[in-house]
């Protein structure tokens, strides 16, 4: 009875924890930022457990797109001017030949110079894409982690780990296949365009067209299949989020008396801030992903553009070994920008699939 | 405009004059059609100072590259040196000769090419 009485006199305050100071720890947001360049840094921004300024980093990356765009342009002209002088050059040489034979080992002598000129632009292209590939993998395996974690602590429990089970292994097997397979036939088929420019005969042909089918097969049905496989395994387990977070709540309100209901409406306040910083990581996933494919797809479009404009300029002049190497080269490059690509894409899906794990 | 112009009527008249000349004596027709195309050649050379500002040009912008411009070259040159010679060679009737001087032409575009064969070779080598 003493003891009771003189309780109130020793009474001190209690402070509720708020929620979303700790999250930033707890769900290692930093490590979604350790993968990143310092300029890919400065262009996703800031990335907190409360905020993330989204619009501001996509302005940030639409005012990077035009400055590489214009600095890609300004170097590619020169290349593009000395491609396009070798062109003419060629065409005189051509023109200038009246043996067959000469005329043809003329034409090798500026296919060669052509793809010497050719060469070092595309393992540039080739060592930048694959590149931009590992680097793609690895950020995948640091920033999906915390946005799906963050996903589950906001009542995707069953649906995040099931997706991100799915979407790891999707990716994982998409890399590999695009680091093992893909860019192996598009060398494959650039080595059957340089030797089809010098020799030119009906099987080299169609091994080069053999080899870029089986790319854009490759390709396209693994996207396909990622796309399917994740939102199959979405479908399945994104139904049962909302009835278990429900039923918590129910169990939570109606099995402990009074206090049951502050309980539940707390547990709802930790959800919602869980829900934030998924929100928050996911769009700095998914800027992220745009900041380390900028360079290497500004590079690659411009480059095929001009690769593609250059072929149909020598179209125009006779000397049909030449146009045949610089269209092979464009195609080459247009598939590795969609290989870029469609790697990108993915990521992209993934950290959709993540920020959308859960609908309560 | 001009040199076209001149160029043609020197070669008119030089073949008229040397059809004339080809029946009673063969040597100063073919003499005759020989120092008209020299001189005609010669006269067109002016007109190379502008492709060769443009080689040059070229030459430059290929940076580390522009050795690769040298067989081109030599095919260029070998083509015209060889079809004028074989031409020759028909004009006095000697088929044999001018075919002789094709095949040359064709030997020597074939050893300018050859080295550039093997760098395209290596080239597509290295990309697997």
């Amino acid at each position: 009875m003493l003891v009771l009485l003189l309780a109130p006199f020793f009474t001190c305050r209690a402070y509720a924890l708020e929620p979303k100071d700790e999250s930033a720890d707890v769900f290692h947001l930093e490590s979604m930022c350790d993968g990143l360049s310092g300029e890919e840094r400065e262009i996703s921004g800031e990335l907190s457990a409360e905020s993330y300024d989204a619009e501001g980093a996509m302005r940030r990356l639409g005012e990077e797109l035009k400055k590489r765009v214009r600095e890609e342009v300004h170097g590619t002209l020169r290349f593009a001017s000395s491609l396009t002088a070798l062109c003419f050059l060629g065409g005189f040489a051509c023109a200038l030949c009246e043996d067959e034979t000469i005329r043809a080992f003329s034409e090798i002598c500026v296919c060669c110079a052509a793809a010497a000129l050719l060469t070092g632009s595309m393992d540039s292209l080739i060592r930048q894409t694959m590149e931009a590939l590992y680097r793609l993998s690895d950020y995948s395996k640091a920033a999906l982690p915390v946005v799906f974690t963050a996903a589950a602590a906001s009542g995707a429990a069953a649906s995040a780990a099931a997706r991100y089970a799915a979407v790891s292994f999707a990716l994982d097997v998409l890399m590999s296949l695009a680091q093992r397979f893909i860019l192996p036939l598009v060398n494959a088929y650039l080595a059957l365009t340089l030797t089809g420019a010098l020799f030119p005969n009906s099987m080299l042909k169609a091994a080069a067209r053999f080899a870029r089918w089986v790319a854009g097969i490759l390709l396209t049905g693994t996207s396909l299949v990622f796309t399917a496989y994740i939102g199959v395994s979405g479908a399945i387990s994104s139904a049962v989020n909302a009835a278990a977070v429900k039923a918590t709540k129910t169990l939570i309100s109606t099995a402990l008396p009074v206090v049951g209901g502050m309980i539940s409406d707390a547990s709802a306040m930790v959800l919602s801030a869980a829900g934030v910083v998924r929100s928050c990581a996911g769009a700095f996933g998914l800027i992220s992903v745009c900041a380390i494919c900028l360079g290497p797809f500004v590079l690659l479009s411009v480059k095929t553009l001009l690769f593609k404009a250059v072929s149909v300029l020598a179209e125009a002049v006779p000397c049909g070994r030449l146009s045949g190497l610089l269209s092979g080269v464009s195609e080459a490059s247009a598939m590795l920008m969609g290989l870029l690509g469609s790697c990108a894409v993915m990521l992209f899906l993934s950290f959709s699939v993540a920020m959308k794990a859960v609908t309560v | 405009m001009e040199l076209v112009l001149q160029c043609t009527a020197a070669a008119i008249f030089s073949a008229l004059t040397s059809l004339l000349l080809k029946r009673h004596h063969p040597e100063l027709s073919f003499s005759l059609s020989t120092l008209t195309l020299a001189l005609i050649l010669l006269s067109s050379l002016r007109l190379l100072t502008g492709a060769a500002d443009f080689v040059r040009s070229v030459r430059t912008s290929l940076g580390a590259n522009a050795e690769q411009l040298q067989p081109v070259l030599k095919c260029l040159g070998i083509a015209v040196v060889s079809r004028f010679g074989a031409g020759l060679c028909r004009d006095a009737s000697q088929s044999a000769l001018g075919a002789a001087v094709e095949t040359a032409g064709l030997l020597c575009a074939a050893a300018v090419a050859m080295p550039s064969v093997l760098t395209m070779v290596n080239m597509a080598a290295s990309f697997l």
